[in-house]
């Protein structure tokens, strides 16, 4: 990874996000001190490097009719990519990580219906041999901010998660 | 929203073109004007239902290579105001009360992003020598499965 001051500084702009005007890039070479083109082919490049992921809409699930929830299981080894491969394959399950837990399958799932849910849901329990799922619905949301500090190292991040 | 708004959540769903003009080309795409995207846009991100047109980075590719869940129990009358010190870490990116199970006990649930390991178990040490937090622990990711962005 070779960041230089440039690279970092357009992005945390990036990532506050585009302004909605005729000509975005623009705004952010201004604010930068920097050519638009330059603008545009650091950002090109980043994106290619696989430094940013996309740039794009992100948008609030729950505002377009949807809700989203944690679920967490314990799924058994020899079973662990077929379960996840199940669990990956719903549109609405837009995070899923392995972690080093008894509960080892962590994903999210934002659905228009319960029946939707509970549809998916038991699809996911079937593959996974019957295991419980937990589900955790927020009760209180203390926190959602998307921001990876690439200025000072000691920063920050999230994905641009929805309300889980 | 209509039915052109969704056309406009489906086309941001996907890459802004890196083009001077990315509202521009779409409008042009879409058959209608730049300014009538933009207001649109404009009534998404008033109405919350757009965020932001914005970069999601990669943490791992970027130097945020550990990712841990912390999980901890705090007394039913300490969790508000513990959770609300533990979203004041700039590496905290959710933080959230959660429901409990027998088997599962924890209420506060974050996320923390850092360069380490060793570096997210110093912030989870800083906060629970402070607060009355009961048990607690701190499930780090050890692989991405899935992630992408929510989309219609």
């Amino acid at each position: 990874m070779d960041l230089d001051a440039k690279d970092r500084a357009l992005l945390n702009r990036l990532q506050e996000g585009l302004p909605l005007v005729k000509l975005p890039w623009e705004k952010i070479a201004d604010d930068l001190d920097m050519p638009v083109q330059e603008v545009l082919q650091r950002a090109g490049r980043l994106k290619q490097d696989g430094m940013i992921r996309r740039v794009g809409g992100i948008f609030n699930p729950a505002k377009l009719g949807f809700s989203g929830r944690l679920y967490a299981m314990e799924v058994k080894e020899e079973l662990f990519y077929d379960v996840a491969a199940v669990v990956n394959s719903f549109k609405g399950v837009t995070h899923n990580y392995r972690r080093r837990n008894r509960l080892n399958m962590w994903f999210t799932l934002s659905a228009r219906t319960e029946e939707e849910r509970a549809g998916i849901l038991e699809s996911i329990r079937e593959a996974a041999g019957k295991a419980k799922i937990y589900e955790f619905p927020a009760e209180q949301m203390y926190k959602l901010k998307v921001f990876l500090n690439m200025e000072e190292q000691q920063g920050v991040g999230e994905g641009d998660y929805g309300r889980y | 929203m209509d039915d052109i708004d969704l056309l406009l959540v489906r086309e941001l769903q996907g890459e802004l073109p890196f083009s001077p003009d990315p509202y521009g080309d779409i409008a042009r795409r879409k058959g209608c004007t730049v300014d009538e995207v933009l207001l649109r846009l404009q009534r998404m991100r008033e109405t919350g239902a757009l965020k932001r047109v914005g970069a999601v980075l990669k943490h791992r590719n970027i130097g945020f290579s550990a990712n841990g869940l912390f999980v901890g129990l705090l007394p039913e009358k300490h969790v508000d105001k513990a959770g609300q010190r533990l979203a004041g870490f700039s590496e905290v990116s959710h933080c959230y009360r959660r429901r409990p199970y027998p088997d599962w006990p924890y209420n506060l649930y974050a996320m923390i992003h850092g360069t380490s390991e060793e570096q997210v178990l110093q912030i989870v040490d800083h906060f629970v020598r402070n607060e009355a937090v009961e048990i607690y622990d701190t499930l780090f990711s050890i692989e991405e499965l899935k992630k992408s962005s929510f989309s219609l």
